[in-house]
């Protein structure tokens, strides 16, 4: 079974394995740093612990915006660090039996899966996530 | 414990090592450069000796933001010189334990820009660490002596 966080960006649907989910705050004011990578939107200050939160606008190829009181923050842990996670909503947590996921990797609109490497954010097709 | 003057640049709040600094001028009024030098807006004179400004901004790459009547000139101590940045706004000195400084290599993706400079956090506020020593890359340096 792979239970997912189904979230939206702009409309298209991504989906984080719930093994990454830390916890889903709503976007706050984030500080910004010199020398920022475009895909990271700011830094923020998750309880004393310092995150880079990355525009997951930019990690999937669509253009910036400016960032809304709707949007939320997905906090996610690899195990090894954690990072946040800007996107425009959050749908709902869905769980799935391998052969649903299979069936959905076969429509032209599937969702893609996002998962976390090397302190960055990595956007898989669903396909390739089932192959791993 | 680790002592850091902080000030904020173009809404960046910067922190740097407190024995860096050699001193803090209220007005800021310097000669603009007569040559053309990356990242330096012209001289600070200090007692008889031209100490050169530099914009962080543009040394980041940024949009450098306006020069205010109330910006601050911070002289910088360096092994062989002295250099002046702009402050906006210095705020003061914090004091933070040195397990409290992260580089900003451990939170950034692997095969990022490579940042040698550090975060620190205080009263929840996040603050940008300069690297003096990195500051004063090789370019910088041929302008201090030039």
């Amino acid at each position: 079974m792979h239970e997912l966080l189904m979230l939206a960006i702009e409309g298209t649907v991504f989906a984080v394995p719930t093994t990454y989910l830390v916890e889903v705050l709503p976007a706050v004011a984030l500080s910004s740093m010199p020398l920022q990578p475009d895909y990271i939107s700011g830094l923020m200050n998750l309880r004393g612990e310092i995150l880079a939160i990355h525009d997951m606008r930019r990690h999937a190829g669509l253009k910036a915006k400016e960032m809304e009181e709707t949007d939320k923050i997905v906090v996610a842990s690899d195990g090894k660090i954690k990072l946040g996670l800007l996107v425009d909503k959050i749908e709902a947590v869905q769980r799935f039996k391998e052969e649903q996921l299979f069936a959905q990797s076969l429509s032209p609109r599937a969702f893609r899966i996002i998962e976390l490497k090397d302190r960055n954010v990595h956007i898989k097709d669903l396909q390739d996530y089932l192959d791993d | 414990m680790l002592e850091f003057l902080t000030f904020e640049l173009n809404e960046t709040k910067i922190a740097l090592p407190v024995e860096a600094v050699a001193s803090i001028f209220e007005a800021v009024a310097f000669q603009p450069s007569k040559i053309e030098r990356p990242g330096i807006l012209g001289d600070f004179n200090l007692h008889g000796e031209m100490i050169p400004v530099l914009n962080l901004d543009r040394h980041w790459n940024r949009e450098p933001g306006a020069i205010k009547l109330d910006s601050q000139i911070v002289v910088l101590r360096l092994n062989d010189g002295r250099i002046a940045i702009i402050a906006d706004d210095v705020k003061g000195t914090i004091k933070v334990s040195p397990e409290n400084v992260i580089e900003l290599n451990a939170i950034l993706p692997e095969g990022a820009l490579k940042n040698p400079h550090g975060l620190t956090m205080h009263d929840n506020e996040i603050y940008y660490v300069l690297d003096i020593e990195s500051l004063l890359d090789a370019r910088l340096e041929d302008l201090l002596h030039a």
